[in-house]
């Protein structure tokens, strides 16, 4: 299921398959003409603003291939950089922030997982309640808490830069280079890699497939399917921490307001992007990392041509519509396509 | 009905069968399991069109006419599983789409609730009306079914095996709710495998098999064992390519067992041998079989695999302890529609090796492919979807998920089910060489013909508890009807042999 581009036969039908290498290269296309300056530069940094949203894709794209969804990871974001964003401030460590954002990640992504996988409730309706419950407990404690804590008046955290050169360290991670590519959209292109591998080559990620594909037949087959939901969930939290810690080391503050608003919805809108089925059991993990920077390069083009950005969503929205209709007409035109040809043999 | 003949995509279900009901009178339709008893009155409720055939009713020519047609002409069918929308009162359910409404389409609730409140009463039955249905039991569902066909004038009521649910005091009130409406001119058409209640109940009956029309006539003419026989028809035990085989130790030993399906069963299984249960629907022979691979938690008694106790009931233990379990229906329980062939057969191999992490495809192709010739698996590609896959191909499929986690007891909840003829034969042929190499099978049947040619000891199971155990030699399907529809015990005979 993951090479059928191993048989000569199929190489034709699969494009189709693949729509969302060429929604990238089509927009890519766009953004190159718009831009009249492209710098290598400009390329790179696709991939830095790909970051943060694209791990949280990847931990999406696991649980809608298990057939259930997260709409509370935007609000964990700001959940986890808000609290982590108070803990530097508190202890000025770095690897204290880094832990904090891994492990308090891991454990909301866990609360989910039990109250989803153990006592069946709807993901759908229990994500929907972190969420609120999250965000409104990360803007009401910022509203709470003095200065000295927050790091700066207002409704917005902000690190708290002292001489030892901790927070300057952090900074410089987050805005830094290796080789020429961001450190953050190389930890973005190391964790979908990864993910990719899971998801194709390890016995844990068919797990993952088979439940989304018939739930009662993984059961039936052995699969603990209780404890690989909790999983799943817990991966989300961790990826989601990862994703804080990359925000701050970036951009060193936190509105947590505005944080991964809607982070869900455009989580959720790449994976369809990536052509991994709503539905569960089916999709390809490479194509969240094409969604993902599909959805970059319109924030590209659209900063470019210096449009109104309030006009973005819709744009957003309009590809993936257009992706969705391509991805059903694709069984359409390929029945036409081999009856054709069988006709034509004849 | 007369001559009604149908075939499905060109296989024949029914040939020529004529059945007659007369007003007032209780009419058993008997038959085995597919003898073609739920196509017939599926034509008559026109669900099914005939290809030959006439119906008539009440004089008038309903042949091939519309569900609805056939139930405003007075014919309503209780369904097995009971047609009722749980989340919705009792009259609102019984009203369903025939709401009693004036002019504004506002609907006349305390109308409705009084007339359901006649009924009730007429039929002697304690139901609130406003009550949400799901709140009630499986005989009060029962008798709201029969209200609603009452309701809208049927003449005719087919129940479709309609105690399967109830207990001994529930059939008692429903036989005398059926004897009433009998009474009132009404006719019901009787569908149940139990003969002590066709017995008790019918006035007259028809039997089917293989879709032929065997017989027809009176209940007070004829005896449980004469129907149970004609029934089965003559058919002998065609176990050609059965041979005893020497049998090993004891490996699984049952002792007690008991949950809410089933009661106190106890068996000794030995190695490599090939251990049948069989029983009508819902006899508890197939929760056993969930219940050793731990899918039921049982409430009483214990399992001893190979000399130990099963600790932790859950399948990931079983799984440990050599059990495999192929459930019955295939498409709900064992099909991951959106995996490769492959991906299907290595799924438990996996969860059992879930610590070593990485898969090796050209390992699992090697095993694949020994796998595919073992068992004759016709297939194209591994990589191909499992559903691309013929019902029997994917069967085998199943067998090899199994077979590659090593199990050595098998059990199989209806191996045959949904597979043609010679995908059957090259299961039996499976199910008899695993065998005969040491694994030990236990399989749950209700094809008596399967039973007699693969199974060394047969285990009859009635209403939760074993009726007898049979020694291959002793395995009939008379004998086996017999004890499944408890026939046995309600004539005063038993048999010595067991």
């Amino acid at each position: 299921m993951m090479s059928d581009l191993s048989t000569k036969k199929k190489n034709v039908f699969s494009i189709s398959q693949y729509s969302f290498i060429l929604i990238f290269i089509a927009l890519f296309i766009v953004y190159f003409l718009f831009s009249t300056s492209l710098t290598w530069t400009g390329v790179t940094n696709i991939l830095r603003h790909s970051a943060v949203i694209g791990v949280i894709s990847l931990g999406m794209g696991l649980v809608i291939v298990t057939g259930d969804i997260d709409l509370s990871v935007g609000a964990m974001l700001s959940f986890v950089s808000s609290f982590a964003c108070i803990v530097f401030n508190l202890t000025d460590s770095i690897f204290l922030v880094l832990c904090f954002c891994l492990l308090s990640g891991t454990l909301l992504g866990l609360i989910n997982g039990v109250m989803i996988g153990k006592f069946r409730l709807p993901a759908f309706i229990v994500t929907l309640g972190t969420q609120m419950i999250m965000r409104s407990i990360a803007q009401y404690t910022c509203n709470r808490l003095p200065v000295v804590v927050k790091g700066v008046g207002g409704n917005t955290f902000k690190m708290i830069r002292l001489d030892n050169g901790s927070f300057d360290k952090l900074f410089r991670f987050g805005n830094g280079k290796f080789l020429s590519f961001p450190n953050c959209g190389l930890i973005f292109i190391l964790i979908a890699i990864l993910f990719v591998y899971i998801t194709t080559s390890t016995k844990y990620g068919k797990k993952l497939f088979a439940i989304g594909s018939n739930s009662r037949a993984a059961h039936m087959s052995g699969i603990n399917v209780e404890m690989t939901r909790i999983s799943v969930f817990s991966i989300v939290g961790l990826l989601v921490g990862v994703g804080a810690f990359m925000l701050l080391a970036m951009q060193g503050n936190v509105d947590p307001a505005t944080t991964g608003k809607n982070f869900e919805m455009y989580a959720i809108a790449t994976v369809v992007l990536g052509n991994i089925s709503m539905s569960g059991g089916k999709g390809r993990f490479i194509g969240i990392i094409f969604g993902t920077l599909s959805y970059t390069v319109i924030d590209k083009i659209i900063a470019v041509l210096k449009v109104d950005s309030l006009i973005n969503d819709a744009i957003k929205g309009g590809i993936l519509l257009l992706a969705i209709v391509i991805q059903a007409a694709s069984p359409l035109i390929k029945n036409y396509m081999s009856s054709k040809k069988q006709t034509s043999k004849k | 009905m007369k001559d009604i003949c149908k075939s499905f995509v060109g296989v024949p279900v029914l040939k020529g069968v004529d059945l007659e009901v007369e007003s007032g009178e209780v009419h058993a339709l008997l038959g085995e399991n597919g003898a073609g008893k739920s196509t017939l009155m599926n034509i008559l409720t026109g669900v099914h069109r005939c290809n030959e055939g006439k119906v008539v009713f009440n004089g008038e020519d309903i042949t091939n006419c519309s569900i609805s047609k056939s139930e405003s002409a007075g014919i309503a069918f209780v369904h097995q599983e009971l047609n009722l929308f749980n989340d919705l009162r009792v009259y609102e359910n019984i009203f369903f789409n025939k709401e009693l409404t004036n002019k504004l389409g506002t609907l006349k609730k305390h109308e409705m609730i009084g007339k359901c409140n006649e009924v009730f009463e007429k039929l002697g039955v304690d139901i609130d009306p406003t009550v949400s249905v799901d709140s009630l039991s499986a005989s009060d569902k029962q008798t709201i079914e029969i209200a609603k066909a009452i309701f809208f004038e049927a003449h005719l009521l087919i129940l479709d095996e309609p105690t399967t649910a109830l207990s001994n005091e529930e059939i008692d009130h429903l036989f005398q709710m059926i004897e009433d409406l009998k009474k009132e001119g009404r006719s019901f058409v009787f569908i149940s495998h139990k003969m002590p209640e066709i017995f008790r109940i019918a006035d007259r009956y028809t039997i089917l098999r293989n879709g032929e029309m065997i017989e027809s006539g009176f209940i007070s003419d004829t005896t449980p064992q004469q129907v149970t026989a004609k029934m089965v028809g003559s058919s002998l035990a065609n176990s050609f390519d059965y041979e005893k085989r020497p049998l090993g130790d004891t490996v699984l030993k049952i002792d007690n067992l008991s949950s809410k399906a089933f009661d106190d069963v106890s068996l000794d299984v030995k190695k490599g041998e090939i251990v049948a249960f069989t029983g009508l629907q819902g006899s508890g022979a197939s929760e056993v079989l969930q219940c050793i691979f731990g899918e039921i938690p049982p409430s009483e008694g214990c399992i001893y695999v190979k000399g130990l106790k099963a600790g932790k009931n859950s399948i990931h233990n079983s799984m440990k302890h050599g059990v495999g379990f192929l459930p019955s229906n295939r498409k709900e329980n064992s099909v991951l529609p959106d995996m490769s062939i492959i991906e299907n057969m290595y799924v438990s191999e996996h969860s059992l090796s879930s610590n070593k992490f990485h898969i090796f495809p050209q390992q699992e192709k090697t095993r694949y492919d020994v796998m595919k010739q073992n068992l004759g698996i016709k297939a194209n590609d591994e990589k191909d979807l499992v559903v691309s896959l013929s019902g029997g191909n994917q069967q085998k499929i199943f067998f090899a998920r199994w077979l590659n986690t090593d199990a050595d007891i098998l059990l199989f909840d209806n191996p045959t089910q949904g597979i043609d003829v010679g995908a059957k034969a090259e299961i039996y042929k499976l199910i008899l060489h695993l065998a005969s190499k040491g694994k030990t099978i236990i399989f749950n049947s209700l094809e008596i013909p399967e039973v007699m040619r693969l199974a060394d000891r047969c285990v009859v199971f009635y209403s939760g508890r074993i009726a007898a155990i049979l020694n291959h030699d002793d395995i009939t399907e008379h004998k086996v009807m017999m004890y499944a529809t408890n026939a046995v015990l309600n004539n005063g005979e038993k048999y010595n042999d067991v």
